[in-house]
Protein backbone atom coordinates (compact mmCIF):
# COMPACT_ATOMS: atom_id res chain seq x y z
CA UNK A 1 0.00 0.00 0.00
CA UNK A 2 1.13 3.36 -0.75
CA UNK A 3 1.88 6.02 1.77
CA UNK A 4 4.03 8.68 2.04
CA UNK A 5 6.88 7.40 4.56
CA UNK A 6 7.77 4.41 1.99
CA UNK A 7 6.95 6.29 -1.60
CA UNK A 8 10.53 8.09 -3.02
CA UNK A 9 10.49 11.92 -3.30
CA UNK A 10 11.26 13.23 -6.93
CA UNK A 11 13.84 15.80 -7.81
CA UNK A 12 12.50 18.00 -10.39
CA UNK A 13 15.10 16.63 -12.95
CA UNK A 14 13.30 13.27 -12.31
CA UNK A 15 9.99 15.30 -12.81
CA UNK A 16 11.05 17.04 -16.05
CA UNK A 17 12.18 13.68 -17.26
CA UNK A 18 9.17 11.70 -16.96
CA UNK A 19 7.44 14.77 -17.88
CA UNK A 20 9.20 14.76 -21.37
CA UNK A 21 8.45 10.81 -21.50
CA UNK A 22 4.94 11.12 -21.16
CA UNK A 23 4.60 13.98 -23.83
CA UNK A 24 6.08 12.21 -26.13
CA UNK A 25 3.62 8.50 -25.35
CA UNK A 26 0.62 11.14 -25.85
CA UNK A 27 2.45 12.88 -28.79
CA UNK A 28 2.90 9.21 -30.56
CA UNK A 29 -0.63 8.03 -29.23
CA UNK A 30 -2.20 11.28 -31.15
CA UNK A 31 -0.01 10.92 -34.03
CA UNK A 32 -1.63 7.15 -34.19
CA UNK A 33 -5.24 7.97 -33.30
CA UNK A 34 -5.95 7.43 -37.13
CA UNK A 35 -5.01 4.18 -36.94
CA UNK A 36 -5.79 3.40 -33.50
CA UNK A 37 -8.93 6.05 -32.60
CA UNK A 38 -9.46 8.73 -31.17
CA UNK A 39 -10.46 7.76 -27.77
CA UNK A 40 -7.48 5.28 -27.37
CA UNK A 41 -5.47 8.72 -27.27
CA UNK A 42 -7.81 10.64 -24.80
CA UNK A 43 -7.15 7.06 -23.00
CA UNK A 44 -4.03 7.90 -22.58
CA UNK A 45 -4.03 12.10 -22.42
CA UNK A 46 -5.85 11.14 -19.54
CA UNK A 47 -3.49 8.62 -17.89
CA UNK A 48 -0.33 10.73 -18.71
CA UNK A 49 -2.09 13.88 -16.85
CA UNK A 50 -2.69 11.64 -13.84
CA UNK A 51 0.79 10.13 -13.88
CA UNK A 52 2.03 14.09 -14.25
CA UNK A 53 0.14 15.05 -11.54
CA UNK A 54 0.96 12.07 -9.24
CA UNK A 55 4.97 12.77 -9.99
CA UNK A 56 4.12 16.60 -9.14
CA UNK A 57 2.88 15.55 -6.14
CA UNK A 58 5.90 13.45 -5.38
CA UNK A 59 8.61 16.11 -5.93
CA UNK A 60 10.62 17.95 -3.10
CA UNK A 61 12.34 20.56 -4.88
CA UNK A 62 10.45 23.92 -5.99
CA UNK A 63 9.22 23.42 -9.67
CA UNK A 64 7.81 27.52 -10.07
CA UNK A 65 8.75 30.46 -8.09
CA UNK A 66 7.51 33.92 -7.89
CA UNK A 67 10.14 34.52 -11.21
CA UNK A 68 8.74 31.88 -13.12
CA UNK A 69 5.84 33.10 -12.51
CA UNK A 70 6.61 36.88 -13.25
CA UNK A 71 8.45 36.41 -16.41
CA UNK A 72 5.74 33.40 -17.08
CA UNK A 73 3.10 36.42 -17.31
CA UNK A 74 5.62 38.86 -19.30
CA UNK A 75 5.99 35.70 -21.53
CA UNK A 76 2.08 35.15 -21.71
CA UNK A 77 1.24 38.76 -23.14
CA UNK A 78 4.16 39.32 -25.61
CA UNK A 79 2.90 35.66 -26.82
CA UNK A 80 -0.50 36.80 -27.31
CA UNK A 81 0.21 40.04 -28.84
CA UNK A 82 2.59 38.30 -31.25
CA UNK A 83 -0.49 35.86 -31.84
CA UNK A 84 -2.84 38.73 -32.99
CA UNK A 85 -0.33 40.52 -34.83
CA UNK A 86 0.92 37.78 -36.79
CA UNK A 87 -3.06 36.28 -37.51
CA UNK A 88 -3.66 39.72 -38.57
CA UNK A 89 -1.04 39.44 -41.12
CA UNK A 90 -2.29 36.30 -42.35
CA UNK A 91 -5.68 37.97 -42.25
CA UNK A 92 -4.64 40.48 -45.10
CA UNK A 93 -2.43 38.54 -47.03
CA UNK A 94 -4.81 35.32 -47.52
CA UNK A 95 -8.08 36.71 -47.55
CA UNK A 96 -7.75 39.19 -51.08
CA UNK A 97 -7.42 35.65 -52.56
CA UNK A 98 -10.18 33.77 -50.84
CA UNK A 99 -11.58 33.30 -53.91
CA UNK A 100 -8.65 31.19 -55.57
CA UNK A 101 -8.73 28.84 -52.69
CA UNK A 102 -11.50 28.75 -49.98
CA UNK A 103 -8.87 27.00 -47.95
CA UNK A 104 -7.59 30.68 -47.13
CA UNK A 105 -10.74 32.12 -45.50
CA UNK A 106 -11.35 28.90 -43.42
CA UNK A 107 -7.11 29.48 -42.29
CA UNK A 108 -8.01 33.50 -41.83
CA UNK A 109 -11.28 33.20 -39.92
CA UNK A 110 -9.45 30.22 -37.57
CA UNK A 111 -6.82 32.21 -36.79
CA UNK A 112 -8.78 35.70 -36.30
CA UNK A 113 -11.54 34.06 -33.89
CA UNK A 114 -9.13 32.04 -32.21
CA UNK A 115 -6.80 35.25 -31.69
CA UNK A 116 -10.35 37.13 -30.26
CA UNK A 117 -11.19 34.20 -27.89
CA UNK A 118 -7.53 33.93 -26.83
CA UNK A 119 -7.58 37.70 -25.79
CA UNK A 120 -10.81 37.36 -24.13
CA UNK A 121 -9.71 34.67 -22.02
CA UNK A 122 -6.83 36.78 -21.07
CA UNK A 123 -9.18 39.70 -20.08
CA UNK A 124 -11.06 37.19 -17.85
CA UNK A 125 -8.39 35.69 -16.74
CA UNK A 126 -6.90 39.09 -15.23
CA UNK A 127 -10.19 40.60 -14.30
CA UNK A 128 -10.54 37.14 -11.92
CA UNK A 129 -6.61 37.06 -11.15
CA UNK A 130 -7.63 41.07 -9.78
CA UNK A 131 -10.18 39.95 -7.81
CA UNK A 132 -8.57 37.77 -5.97
CA UNK A 133 -9.53 34.50 -7.93
CA UNK A 134 -6.83 31.60 -7.23
CA UNK A 135 -5.25 30.07 -10.08
CA UNK A 136 -6.45 26.36 -8.63
CA UNK A 137 -10.14 28.02 -8.80
CA UNK A 138 -9.62 28.71 -12.48
CA UNK A 139 -8.20 26.07 -13.10
CA UNK A 140 -11.10 23.73 -11.99
CA UNK A 141 -13.82 26.08 -13.83
CA UNK A 142 -11.69 25.29 -16.96
CA UNK A 143 -12.07 21.62 -16.38
CA UNK A 144 -15.78 22.09 -15.71
CA UNK A 145 -16.48 24.12 -18.64
CA UNK A 146 -13.66 21.79 -20.79
CA UNK A 147 -16.16 18.79 -19.50
CA UNK A 148 -19.57 20.21 -20.60
CA UNK A 149 -18.12 21.71 -23.87
CA UNK A 150 -16.39 17.98 -24.89
CA UNK A 151 -19.85 16.10 -23.10
CA UNK A 152 -22.35 18.45 -25.06
CA UNK A 153 -20.56 17.62 -28.65
CA UNK A 154 -20.33 14.00 -28.29
CA UNK A 155 -24.38 14.58 -27.52
CA UNK A 156 -24.83 16.70 -30.22
CA UNK A 157 -22.36 15.00 -32.96
CA UNK A 158 -22.17 11.40 -32.01
CA UNK A 159 -25.53 11.12 -34.18
CA UNK A 160 -27.48 9.59 -31.25
CA UNK A 161 -30.64 10.54 -32.40
CA UNK A 162 -30.48 10.79 -36.18
CA UNK A 163 -31.19 9.13 -39.37
CA UNK A 164 -28.28 6.65 -40.54
CA UNK A 165 -28.14 5.16 -43.76
CA UNK A 166 -28.92 1.10 -43.75
CA UNK A 167 -29.61 -1.05 -46.83
CA UNK A 168 -30.26 2.08 -49.28
CA UNK A 169 -33.02 3.23 -46.77
CA UNK A 170 -32.81 6.26 -44.12
CA UNK A 171 -33.57 4.33 -40.49
CA UNK A 172 -34.17 6.28 -37.00
CA UNK A 173 -31.93 6.09 -34.60
CA UNK A 174 -33.18 6.62 -31.43
CA UNK A 175 -36.00 10.11 -31.84
CA UNK A 176 -34.24 12.00 -34.38
CA UNK A 177 -35.66 15.57 -34.10
CA UNK A 178 -34.81 16.56 -37.74
CA UNK A 179 -37.04 15.20 -40.66
CA UNK A 180 -35.93 12.53 -42.84
CA UNK A 181 -32.37 13.14 -45.39
CA UNK A 182 -33.98 14.28 -49.11
CA UNK A 183 -30.84 12.66 -50.30
CA UNK A 184 -30.27 9.67 -51.61
CA UNK A 185 -29.30 7.18 -49.06
CA UNK A 186 -26.23 5.10 -50.57
CA UNK A 187 -25.83 2.00 -48.47
CA UNK A 188 -24.28 3.99 -45.27
CA UNK A 189 -21.43 5.70 -48.03
CA UNK B 1 19.62 46.43 -8.26
CA UNK B 2 23.37 45.61 -7.05
CA UNK B 3 23.41 43.50 -3.83
CA UNK B 4 25.73 41.35 -1.19
CA UNK B 5 23.70 38.50 -1.97
CA UNK B 6 27.17 36.85 -3.55
CA UNK B 7 29.50 37.91 -0.32
CA UNK B 8 27.46 37.06 2.19
CA UNK B 9 26.26 33.29 0.57
CA UNK B 10 30.69 32.93 0.55
CA UNK B 11 31.63 34.03 3.58
CA UNK B 12 29.36 31.92 5.36
CA UNK B 13 30.46 28.67 3.29
CA UNK B 14 26.68 28.52 1.99
CA UNK B 15 25.90 27.08 -1.84
CA UNK B 16 23.62 28.69 -3.97
CA UNK B 17 21.62 25.34 -3.93
CA UNK B 18 21.11 25.61 -0.17
CA UNK B 19 20.87 29.26 -0.21
CA UNK B 20 17.75 28.23 -2.99
CA UNK B 21 16.26 25.51 -1.11
CA UNK B 22 16.07 27.51 2.52
CA UNK B 23 14.74 30.55 0.68
CA UNK B 24 12.36 28.29 -1.21
CA UNK B 25 12.82 29.28 -4.58
CA UNK B 26 14.97 27.42 -7.31
CA UNK B 27 18.61 27.49 -7.62
CA UNK B 28 18.44 29.81 -11.34
CA UNK B 29 16.57 32.65 -9.17
CA UNK B 30 19.72 32.94 -6.84
CA UNK B 31 21.27 33.24 -9.68
CA UNK B 32 19.61 36.03 -11.03
CA UNK B 33 19.55 37.78 -8.19
CA UNK B 34 23.27 37.47 -7.65
CA UNK B 35 23.84 38.81 -11.24
CA UNK B 36 21.49 41.58 -10.12
CA UNK B 37 19.24 40.75 -13.15
CA UNK B 38 15.93 40.12 -11.29
CA UNK B 39 14.61 42.69 -8.85
CA UNK B 40 12.88 39.79 -5.68
CA UNK B 41 9.72 40.68 -4.17
CA UNK B 42 9.34 42.16 -0.63
CA UNK B 43 8.98 38.54 0.88
CA UNK B 44 12.07 36.77 -1.03
CA UNK B 45 14.06 39.74 -0.39
CA UNK B 46 13.07 39.14 3.51
CA UNK B 47 13.78 35.56 3.20
CA UNK B 48 17.18 35.00 1.83
CA UNK B 49 17.80 38.23 4.48
CA UNK B 50 16.77 36.16 6.85
CA UNK B 51 19.35 33.03 5.84
CA UNK B 52 22.24 35.46 5.36
CA UNK B 53 21.43 36.41 8.67
CA UNK B 54 21.25 40.43 7.56
CA UNK B 55 18.78 42.68 6.71
CA UNK B 56 16.97 43.74 3.40
CA UNK B 57 18.47 47.59 3.71
CA UNK B 58 22.10 46.06 4.14
CA UNK B 59 21.76 43.47 1.47
CA UNK B 60 20.53 45.14 -1.34
CA UNK B 61 22.11 48.55 -2.61
CA UNK B 62 19.11 51.06 -3.36
CA UNK B 63 20.44 53.88 -6.01
CA UNK B 64 19.18 57.25 -5.42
Amino acid sequence: MLNKSNTKNLTAKQYRTITAFVAAIIGFSVSLANLTGIYISMLVITIGMAVLLYAKSRVKDVLEDERDKTVGGEAARLAIGAYSTISIVVMFVLYPFRLQNPFFETIVLTLSFSACALMGIYSLAFYLRNKGVKPKTFFWALIAVSLIVFLTGVRLLSGEDSWICKDGEWTEHGKPSSPKPVIKCTNGK
Amino acid sequence: MENKIKELRTKQNITQEELARLSKVRRETIVFLEQGKYNPSLKLAHDVAKVLKTTIDKLFIFGD
